[in-house]
């Protein structure tokens, strides 16, 4: 039945867990940030507008405390250590702020707010956690359904932000003007509004291109482009909550990265001690396990990807899907799934960039220093 | 359990129920399973449903808060006073200037919930208005 096999599909955890932690470190930041405005939302200047007045407000002197909590949750969450009781008690921190009082209903801190509870129910401290290194010895799956929730949050949260967008005041780049650094010779000019129509453009696309799988890549550069712009170019006053909601948005855009651990095939030159740094390093930031790392010297090796040693030896090789990559292509493809580079990395194949990195690579593989010795790396 | 009905059950792990003649015998766990895809299910659904109904109805009912509209509408401008006894009005700008109070640390807020807080001020007012400034339209809050 195609309901049973949607709701009891599997999949690899390991997404989720580099998802929460990276919300996990967004959600520190923001405790941060919270400290000066809980301060003075209590301080008694700030009109308080609060929709449940039987709703306690922090004692006096325990704003600290109740941000060291929120921190202290946070922390554990991202590290994975007890995942649900620290996912748990961050949420009930963001939840008491959001009801607390309408001066702290941002739309950021609800979307933290609903990624933490997702992350939560998704079982996230499954993979990529102290959970897993100390208590855990199930399998490193989740049902797929799970992580299909914070992803399609958001679709939810582009596409109505560009329905909101489509308004006369927002498309004449009024906003622009007045949430961004953009100097005020500029306002005057078309820039406002093209950059008002890119933003709406943009977004669009985020909600929809995600899903598709042609598009994907290029949804994950523009959505990196977007909120890295948003981080440098909105007023100063927004600069810090912006860098932990751009954080915070763009680590959902890892679960879109299904491919299964150890699918792809590098094989590498393991007689040269340079290759073997760039393979440890790729190796270290491989969280996803997609890659498995074989030297040109195992025989298996190559005659699954069905290249020589001396092709290896020549260039790195990449195979997956019955495909073979070599040199450049190889090392961003590579790229293109590792979490740390997966959302810049597509943008290596706008031109010139191509062209730049075959000859950069060229150049760097025939001056490297080898040794002879072939020792093999762990895998 | 029924002797017949044991007999008929295929008790081998993970295969929960066996076709008999046109129906099926389902073991516990089959039934623990489809009630754990139906959870699944229900929650899937009534998750999307509501966050998608959200800010649906909060952009019918031109509420701002829940719906995604980051950045995305200056929205309708207010200005805010408050009125003393004897009719003499305070806007909350001249409040400021004059208490150092009454900080707003987001731009939409219900107006209806400003009236505790602007209402608790010395000396205390006898109402708070709120006045759209595109429409002129004004809401006033008497101050219990």
């Amino acid at each position: 039945m195609p309901l049973d096999k949607f709701f009891g599909a599997q999949t690899s955890a390991r997404p989720l867990g580099v998802a929460r932690a990276a919300v996990g470190i967004a959600a520190f930041g923001r405790a941060a940030i919270q400290y000066e405005i809980l301060r003075a939302l209590f301080s008694g200047d700030v009109v308080r507008s609060k929709p449940f007045p039987w709703l306690p407000d922090l004692p006096h002197g325990s704003i600290p405390v109740f941000v060291a909590i929120w921190m202290l949750a946070s922390v554990s969450f991202a590290f994975g250590f007890r995942t649900r009781l620290s996912g748990g008690i961050l949420l009930a921190c963001l939840t008491y702020q959001l009801v607390l009082d309408q001066n702290l209903d941002w739309s950021n801190l609800y979307f933290m707010a609903l990624v933490v509870f997702l992350l939560i129910v998704a079982d996230s401290g499954c993979s990529f956690s102290l959970d897993r290194r100390f208590f855990r010895q199930d399998p490193e799956q989740v049902s797929r359904w799970t992580t299909l929730l914070p992803r399609l949050q958001l679709s939810i949260v582009y596409g109505y932000s560009v329905l909101l967008k489509l308004n006369p005041s927002f498309l004449a780049g009024q906003t622009i003007v007045q949430a961004t650094r953009m100097p005020a010779f500029l306002g005057a000019t078309w820039l406002p509004t093209l950059t008002a129509a890119a933003t709406v453009g943009i977004e669009f696309f985020l909600a929809v291109g995600l899903w598709v799988p042609a598009l994907r890549r290029a949804a994950f550069a523009l959505g990196f482009v977007l909120h890295t712009a948003i981080f440098f170019g909105m007023d100063r006053a927004h600069t810090s909550t912006m860098f932990t909601f751009g954080l915070n948005i763009l680590a959902p855009y890892v679960l879109f990265l299904e491919q299964a651990p150890g699918s792809r095939l590098v094989i590498w030159d393991d007689g040269c001690a340079f290759c073997r740094r760039w393979i440890t390093l790729f190796r270290a930031f491989d969280w996803l396990g997609v890659h498995r790392y074989e030297g040109s010297s195992s025989r298996d090796a190559l005659a699954n990807a069905g290249v020589t040693a001396q092709e290896a030896d020549a260039e790195i090789k990449l195979s997956f899907d019955g495909r073979i990559l070599g040199g450049f292509g190889a090392i961003r493809e590579v790229l293109c799934l590792l979490p740390i580079s997966f959302l810049w990395a597509p943008l290596l194949a706008v031109p010139p960039l191509p062209a730049i990195g075959r000859r950069l690579y060229r150049r760097v593989a025939e001056r490297r220093k080898c040794t002879n010795v072939t020792v093999p790396v762990r895998r | 359990m029924s002797p017949l009905r044991d007999s008929l059950v295929n008790k081998q792990e993970g295969q929960p129920s066996i076709p008999l003649s046109g129906f099926t015998l389902h073991t516990p766990s089959a039934i623990m399973c489809k009630m754990r895809l139906g959870a699944s299910a229900a929650f899937f659904v009534l998750y999307l449903a509501v966050q998608i109904a959200v800010p649906a109805i909060q952009i019918v009912r031109r509420d701002s808060n829940f719906r995604w509209g980051m950045f995305a509408e200056s929205g309708e401008r207010h200005d805010i006073f408050l009125e003393y006894p004897g009719q003499a009005r305070e806007s909350l700008d001249q409040l400021r200037a004059r208490t150092g109070r009454g900080k707003l640390l987001r731009s939409q807020v219900d107006g209806a919930l400003l009236t505790p807080y602007l209402c608790s001020q010395t000396p205390k007012p006898a109402r708070i208005i709120v006045r759209n400034l595109r429409t002129g339209a004004e809401e006033h809050y008497p101050c219990r």
